[in-house]
């Protein structure tokens, strides 16, 4: 086997590998939109069972690229290839279900400090437009 | 799916049985997907929970999310003040 024949097998297992690990991710990225991945483990206590759900939002990106080019009079040439990506995962717990022996109810969860962290942003972009309002001179 | 790049989709759970209550949990998620499978965003959130009892009866027992409405409310509470403002300041009001 040459030596060249021997790198192009080489780059050949490497983008298989690489799109077998594209393709896995892929997979795990499509099934956060299964229910399975909003509704957690059921906790049973007794005779009521806890089944908490959460708000799911997973977003992802891939790039790849390639290049080529050769000198004067075909004096030697390259080429080359690469690719990468990334993501984000993130889940904020929404209700839980509680099963007990006097019925089904849905227990809704307040998450305070994201309730916080909102009202103080909007609080400071309030005062920072109105700032910017009353600077300005009123139209009479 | 394939070639759309958007798409609403609600799934169903594995159905529980407990103290002879049957619960079947729904999601409700957007699926945005970018051409040629460069990636994308999924937004999955628990719609509600179908019940069932041995005797057949079923209702469907909503999920709501009362974080985002607190949130919402805020923020539509501080674009009225702010229009409100920009509106009395243009007449002169104030």
């Amino acid at each position: 086997m040459t030596e060249e024949s021997e790198v192009k097998q080489a780059g050949a297992v490497a983008t298989g590998k690489a799109l077998d690990v594209a393709e896995g991710t892929l997979y795990q990225f499509l099934k956060t939109a299964e229910a399975s991945a909003v509704y957690g483990e059921p906790v049973r206590e007794g005779d009521v069972l806890l089944l908490p759900t959460a708000e799911v939002v997973t977003f992802l990106g891939f790039g790849v690229g390639e290049g080529g080019g050769s000198g004067p009079e075909g004096t030697g040439g390259g080429s080359g290839e690469g690719g990468g990506g990334g993501g984000k995962t993130y889940a904020r717990p929404v209700s839980v279900v509680v099963v007990s022996p006097q019925g089904v109810e849905v227990k809704h969860i307040l998450d305070v400090t994201k309730v916080v962290l909102a009202a103080l942003t909007t609080w400071g972009f309030i005062v920072g437009m109105a700032l910017r309002m009353s600077r300005r001179p009123s139209r009479h | 799916m394939a070639g759309t790049f958007w798409v609403r989709k609600i799934s169903e759970g594995k159905p529980l049985t407990v103290n002879g209550w049957t619960l079947v949990p729904l999601s409700q998620a957007l699926v945005i997907q970018l051409p040629g499978w460069r990636g994308g965003l999924v937004w999955n959130r628990p719609l509600g929970v179908w019940v069932s009892r041995d005797e057949g009866q079923e209702h469907f027992l909503p999920v709501r999310d009362t974080t985002r409405t607190a949130i919402l409310a805020m923020l539509a509470g501080a674009i009225s003040f702010l229009l409100v403002m920009s509106l009395f300041r243009r007449r002169g009001w104030c």
